[in-house]
């Protein structure tokens, strides 16, 4: 009995450590056999047209919504001083370095990523996978490899598309609708945003394209159980993404900046 | 068919490579000021005893425009070296000043520049020592707090002097002006009519003055000719012009006048006469003849200074003929 509490203690514990493992084991091998001929360019392709073409349009609403409602609440704030001038720099700021990358990576855990542990996970209870394996072709290389290519690829876009139309939507309020200064608006969002902001948060965007590829992909390629099974793996794919981002953002901003 | 569907796929992802990077290089150039094409410039080197809120890329401005960036800062001997970089096309003055500043209260630091007027420039590496400290807050503040506590101190000083009996004592002068007050009041209210009368008096005295002076203006009565009649003025006129010929007269030794004030043998009698003086008041001085016991003579000093008493009485009932001088005044006034 207390040999069965212990265990009882022990086993999530190293279920969280064999998780890890697993996740970093994959990603070893998918970049492995990236650089191995041949490149399946095609596979690649396609990938970012799912990944990125496909998302565009919850991107740009999501960017263009937070852009605006930053806009909105910040001005409530800076009025209070006398300085709605900075609202676009905080709009800016804000955008740029933490909500462009995070809610552009978020959309598209929600979006893509659940849509990749789904495909694996079918494949992998309808034996698909181990079809490929059969057939000598590497299951790695064909169906993750093309789908973190694509991910590392696509989020900086995303995210460089969402920052754009975030600021476009901080200024439509706040200088249209708010009747904030357009000088002040303006040139203090251009004196006050570095470049290094928006590039700080291009490669924290091309990270969370990574992991959320990475950790999807696995939860659907280890899928068991059958349909209930691919289901799980789905939830599943898209928490531990979306959480895994946002802690790796804490992580990634603490470097950077 | 398949291969449509790829064309289309490469296409469209392109699409949105292309318009990704156009965006990253559209903002890249509109926020980064010195940007990708980074400007060229040349090194300043100022010495701050403070260099807080000084950051690398902090703008260094001449009246309010941009002119470069702080590049560096380190610390050397204690102080701050900041490394400027400054526009190649900005050229700064030897005897510029140099100052760090802060926009508004909760602003952001600047480094301020001040040029001077040589004809002289800074070149590369050179190093501005003319630096104007500005207080910081820290300062401000002490010195609002040592201000505020002297304040302090004094009003407990000046509450220490007024004691119970020192304001029992402002409480009675209080009174007493209170009561003082009254009386005039009072005073006042019971000579109402009188003062009322003078004051109306008076204002008649006045308009009939403004009239007496309106008649003055006008050449009206003997005083308005006295002012006012050009005849008077040209007689004085003629006869000073006829002094003059006169003394000129006299200066040439003509006429019997002349004649006295220039002929040397009458002089000379002059000078024996005062000399005769001299020796009558010396024999005076010593007593001597009969004018001489006169002015020794204590009782005669006596009688002598009575006498002047007198005369000093009368010449003060002069002076109480008071209207001949106000007459004086009025005509001095038109003078």
């Amino acid at each position: 009995m207390f040999e069965n509490l212990l265990q009882r203690i022990i086993s999530p514990v190293e279920n969280i450590f064999r998780e890890f493992g697993s996740i970093g084991l994959m990603f070893y091998q998918s970049i492995y056999w990236m650089f191995r001929r041949p490149f399946k360019f095609d596979y690649i392709l396609k990938q970012m047209e799912f990944v990125g073409l496909n998302s565009v349009l919850v991107v740009v609403i999501t960017g263009v919504f937070t852009g605006m409602v930053l806009a909105l609440q910040s001005y409530h704030g800076f009025r209070k001083f006398g300085s709605e001038g900075l609202v676009g720099m905080t709009v800016a700021l804000s955008i740029t370095r933490e909500l462009g990358p995070v809610l552009t990576a978020l959309m598209v855990t929600g979006r893509a990523g659940s849509a990749m542990a789904a495909e694996l996970g079918t494949m992998r209870v309808t034996e698909q996978i181990d079809a490929l394996m059969v057939m000598a072709l590497n299951p790695i290389k064909y169906l993750v490899a093309p789908r973190i290519i694509a991910s590392f690829i696509m989020l900086p876009l995303l995210t460089i598309i969402a920052d754009f139309v975030g600021i476009v939507g901080g200024y439509i309020v706040g200088v249209k609708l708010l009747g904030i200064n357009e000088g002040a608006y303006i040139n203090k969002t251009i004196q006050y945003l570095d470049l290094d902001d928006i590039y700080n948060g291009l490669i924290k965007a091309a990270v969370f394209g990574v992991i959320l590829s990475v950790v999807s992909c696995y939860k659907g390629f280890y899928t068991s159980g059958g349909a209930e099974g691919v289901g799980r793996a789905t939830t599943e794919a898209v928490v531990v993404s979306s959480v895994s981002i946002l802690i790796s953002d804490y992580v990634l901003t603490s470097i950077m900046f | 068919m398949h291969r449509q569907q790829n064309i289309s796929t490469e296409m469209k992802v392109g699409i949105l490579v292309v318009v990704g990077i156009i965006i990253l290089f559209y903002m890249s150039f509109r926020v980064g000021k010195f940007g990708v094409f980074r400007e060229g410039g040349y090194d300043l080197v100022v010495f701050f005893d403070n260099a807080s809120g000084l950051d690398p890329k902090t703008p260094v401005q001449i009246a309010g425009v941009e002119i470069g960036k702080v590049k560096s800062i380190q610390l050397e001997g204690y102080r701050a070296k900041v490394n400027l970089l400054i526009k190649d096309k900005i050229k700064i003055p030897l005897d510029s000043k140099i100052a760090v500043k802060a926009q508004g209260v909760l602003g952001d630091k600047y480094i301020e520049v001040k040029p001077g007027g040589d004809k002289k420039y800074f070149d590369h590496g050179g190093t501005i020592k003319d630096v104007i400290t500005t207080p910081d807050f820290d300062q401000i503040f002490a010195t609002v707090n040592r201000a505020a506590k002297n304040f302090g101190d004094t009003l407990d000083e000046f509450s220490g002097i007024i004691g119970p009996k020192e304001k029992e004592n402002i409480k009675k002068s209080l009174d007493n002006i209170q009561t003082v007050s009254n009386d005039f009041k009072e005073v006042i209210r019971v000579n109402k009519e009188n003062i009322t009368l003078v004051v109306k008096n008076a204002s008649v005295i006045s308009g009939k003055l403004g009239s007496i002076v309106n008649d003055v203006e006008q050449g009206k009565g003997t005083l308005g000719l006295l002012v006012k009649d050009e005849t008077l003025y040209n007689d004085a006129k003629e006869t000073v012009a006829a002094l003059k010929t006169i003394s000129t007269d006299i200066e040439q030794g003509k006429g019997s006048l002349g004649k006295l004030a220039k002929d040397d043998a009458l002089y000379n009698d002059a000078r024996d006469t005062v000399k005769n003086i001299k020796d009558i008041t010396a024999g005076i001085q010593k007593g001597e003849g009969s004018f001489g016991k006169f002015t020794k003579d204590e009782g005669m000093y006596n009688e002598a200074q009575k006498t002047m008493k007198k005369i000093q009485k009368g010449a003060d009932g002069l002076t109480e003929m008071t209207p001949i001088t106000i007459l004086g005044t009025i005509i001095g006034t038109f003078f």
